[in-house]
Formats: C-alpha cells, structure tokens, sequence
C-alpha cells in the first residue's frame, strides 16, 4: 500500500468551461442521487397504502399541496432525464455514439426527450 | 509469471481484484429491465392517481401488476445502490467515512427495499380480501 499523501486529485472541474457533455454527465449522476431520494416517498407511499384508507388519503393530499407536485414534477423530470441518458450510455457501452458530433447530438436528443416524455406525463395528468 | 514483474509493479501489490467487470454488468442489466418497468411505473401512477382506495388495492393484488411493482421495487433498490457507491467512492476520500458510508448504504437500502416488498405484499392481501 502506498502512503496517503496530499497531493492535489486531478481533475480540477473549475478549470474547465462547462460543455454539454460535462454538464450532461453531472446531471445524470445528480437526477440519480435525486431518484434514490425520491425512491424513499415511494416506499412510504406503499406503506400508507398498506396501513389504510385513512393513511393513505392524508398522504395523497400531500401530493396534490403545491410542494408535493413540485416534488413529483421534478421526479418525474428526473426519471426521464436518467432514462434517455441511461440509453444514451448504453449505446456508448457498445462502441457506438463517441464521434464529438454525434455526442453533441444525442445529448441534444436527451434533453429533448426529457422535457418532451415529462411534458407529456404532465399535459396527460391535467388534461384527463 | 513473478519474474516478468517490474519491482516497482511487485511493491505496489496485487493490484485489481478484477471485481470490476461484474458490478459495470449488473448496472447496465439492471438499467435495461428499469426501462420498461419504470415507465410502466410513471404510467401507472399518472393514470391512477386518483383512484379510490379500494379500487388502488385491488389493482395492485393482480398478479401482473404485482409482479411489475416487485420487479420494479427491487431492481431500483438494486441499480440505486450500485450508481450511489460509485458516487461514494469518487467523493469521500476519508477510508474510515467511506466504508461506514457504503456499509450504511448496502444494509439500509437491503432493509428498505425489503419492507417495500412486504409492504406490496400486504397491500395485495388486502385487495385479493376484499375481492373474494
């Protein structure tokens, strides 16, 4: 084993100018972390669900405060945002995709998809 | 094999344990069954939102429906702790910090997706009850 040592890790991310590629890939990581967060309500939402009617309803009207969709909005964008870059990613595992042109592109596609797929979601929840 | 090491490259250890390769597996596998399931999820959740009680309960004890919410519950549990140890490991340099952290995680995330799984149980035997 090495000694630990203090010498500065590399890379320094301030030194560089953001580019799609690189906030893209912050992004992913930060709608993951935000995910794995979200999976908590998830599991209370099942837990009222499997207390009772009273639980349940009090719940689901704390989804429907101003904070609560808020909440829901910035999940489900988060969802869609993970998942089309999720595909994104797994077009690059198999070679496919690294040409800078063709990152720049799908990056593009992703950020598209996203906002579309949650505009979707939530025109369809409004307009029901 | 030893002797065509470079001494440096003998001091510095044994290197990868070569664990590598299984971990990227599961993440990319669990990725792919997470695309269905998790739009199915936001579908389902969208469509149903304002279901009544005990039409939720009833929904949920069919068996495909079921099968989807464990499958989803547990390969998000899964893939969610896969993607948050590497965002551990890049970014707590302390060893002592980082290993209470991931087995924190590891045993918390075991236990929760667990109870989910008892919970989605419960709720069908509440629904299959009521519809007997």
């Amino acid at each position: 084993m090495s000694k630990p040592n203090n010498r500065p890790l590399s890379p320094h991310l301030q030194v560089y100018k953001p580019q799609i590629t690189s906030v893209l890939s912050i992004t992913h990581r930060m709608t993951g972390v935000f995910l794995s967060m979200g999976l908590l309500a998830i599991v209370y939402y099942f837990r009222c669900l499997s207390t009772g009617e009273q639980s349940f309803e009090t719940l689901r009207g704390l989804l429907k405060t101003p904070v609560g969709l808020l909440f829901m909005l910035a999940w489900s964008f988060s969802l869609f945002y993970h998942l089309s870059n999720g595909i994104r990613h797994l077009f690059w595992d198999v070679g496919k995709g690294f040409e800078l042109a063709d990152m720049q592109r799908s990056g593009c596609l992703v950020i598209l998809m996203a906002c579309g797929l949650t505009a979707l979601t939530w025109m369809g929840v409004v307009l029901k | 094999m030893t002797k065509f090491q470079s001494d440096i490259a003998r001091a510095k250890g044994t290197g990868s344990a070569h664990e590598g390769v299984a971990h990227w597996y599961a993440q990319r596998v669990t990725a792919l069954g997470l695309i269905p399931l998790s739009l199915w999820f936001v579908y389902s959740f969208a469509t149903k939102f304002d279901l009544e009680y005990v039409a939720m309960l009833q929904w949920l004890s069919e068996p495909l429906t079921l099968t989807l919410a464990i499958l989803f519950i547990v390969l998000m549990f899964y893939h969610a702790y896969l993607g948050l140890q590497v965002v551990v490991e890049d970014y707590v340099h302390s060893r002592f910090l980082r290993h209470t952290t991931l087995i924190t995680l590891q045993l918390g995330m075991l236990f929760l997706g667990a109870l989910t799984v008892v919970y989605l149980i419960q709720i069908a035997m509440l629904g299959f009850q009521i519809s007997v």
